[in-house]
């Protein structure tokens, strides 16, 4: 499965389509936009469009999901019950969804939002706004950052150190590469991973 | 990417390139090396292949097309990588020393914590790249286009970036020393510590 990255030039977020799956269909993460790329890229790659995954349901990430639903019947998975009066698949903290044999599990971020999911797929973290490299989103308070960067930390630990991690803003990273020079995230001024 | 993993028990790298272990773990790394790099020279275009570990010294690799190729933990010493296309590219925890990568389009790709030293990256595109925590010294960007690419937490020794597309460059912890920023549009990076100036 390939990791497609596409920038948003409305909001100058990133939007990633998968695909294919074993069943030849894609999925698309936080489209915060639905263009004529995106689309060559599904039909020139004669995939079919099954779901739409949203790390939160801001605009940045949900604005492409018309235009989506209007060619593609895709089922859309979120941390919420519906978006624009299309029902959700609502997951959670620590869940699992099986998708054309595509294994998602998310990591819930409630200290970032309580509509924040991470979602680990194929060996790859889509950390949506929460994380992005070198730097974690901003919080309500003192505190709250602190817990999600307690939470990030604990998450990130836990996962392959060569994991890649797709954010919503900025380049990719990987979880080594964040334990060991984040200035949030970092375990050790010096860790060697 | 291939998401192979080495067979060795205990070991969670990925498998280096027609192999079933990483490179550490090879029965015989020399001719697993080797073979890597008669692929690289032999190949114009590189896709979804894992290189991790390997040392390269003096190659000619000009042109040569990466996608979604892992680097990780690489010796580069005094290869020639200009016009080089690189997407989706993760070379984290490499040293690159002496190396051109001039007129090359780079996008999306990772360098974080590497140590690069004494590489000419001008008149490039960087678009979205990762270089938090590298250590970068007697380096060249000159003429590059760096947008939204970040240095966080980078240090940052005698590094040019003169004309340079700085727009959306996080520079944010990052020391910087000797570094030049003539003719670069300085004021749409971000400096995250208060006072500091490019």
């Amino acid at each position: 499965m390939t990791v497609y990255v596409h920038s948003n030039p409305v909001f100058g977020t990133n939007s990633y389509l998968l695909g294919p799956t074993a069943t030849g269909s894609a999925i698309i993460i936080d489209p915060g936009s639905f263009d004529g790329t995106i689309l060559h890229r599904i039909e020139d790659n004669q995939m079919h469009l099954s779901a739409i995954l949203v790390t939160k349901p801001s605009s940045f990430h949900i604005s492409g999901i018309k235009t989506i639903r209007r060619i593609y019947d895709a089922q859309i998975i979120a941390p919420c019950r519906s978006l624009f009066s299309y029902p959700c698949t609502f997951i959670g903290d620590n869940s699992t969804v099986e998708l054309d044999g595509v294994r998602i599990e998310t990591i819930a971020m409630p200290d970032h939002s309580r509509e924040s999911v991470l979602y680990l797929i194929n060996g790859a973290l889509f950390s949506g706004e929460a994380l992005s490299a070198g730097m974690i989103d901003v919080s309500a308070s003192a505190y709250a950052r602190a817990l999600l960067i307690e939470t990030i930390r604990t998450s990130l630990v836990a996962l392959p150190p060569d994991t890649v991690i797709f954010s919503s803003f900025g380049p990719p990273t990987t979880v080594a590469v964040e334990l060991a020079s984040s200035p949030d995230c970092r375990l050790q001024p010096d860790a060697e991973l | 990417m291939n998401q192979l993993r080495c067979e060795r028990d205990g070991c969670s790298r990925m498998a280096f390139f027609r192999s079933h272990t990483c490179l550490e773990h090879s029965q015989d790394s020399t001719a697993a090396a080797t073979a890597a790099i008669d692929f690289l020279l032999q190949q114009s275009e590189l896709r979804d292949l894992c290189f991790d570990g390997l040392c390269m010294s003096g190659l000619q690799l000009s042109g040569r097309t990466f996608e979604r190729c892992s680097l990780r933990h690489c010796a580069i010493e005094r290869c020639e990588l200009s016009r080089v296309k690189f997407n989706l590219c993760f070379l984290e925890f490499a040293r690159i020393s002496s190396c051109s990568f001039a007129h090359s389009d780079i996008r999306r790709s990772v360098f974080g914590v590497s140590r690069l030293s004494s590489n000419d990256f001008s008149d490039c595109e960087l678009i979205e790249c990762n270089f938090n925590g590298v250590s970068c010294t007697d380096t060249c960007f000159d003429d590059s286009d760096l947008l939204s690419s970040r240095f966080i937490a980078a240090d940052l020794s005698r590094v040019g970036f003169r004309n340079c597309n700085v727009r959306e460059v996080h520079f944010g912890n990052t020391s910087l020393a000797s570094c030049d920023f003539r003719y670069s549009n300085i004021e749409d990076a971000y400096r995250q510590i208060p006072g500091r100036r490019l």
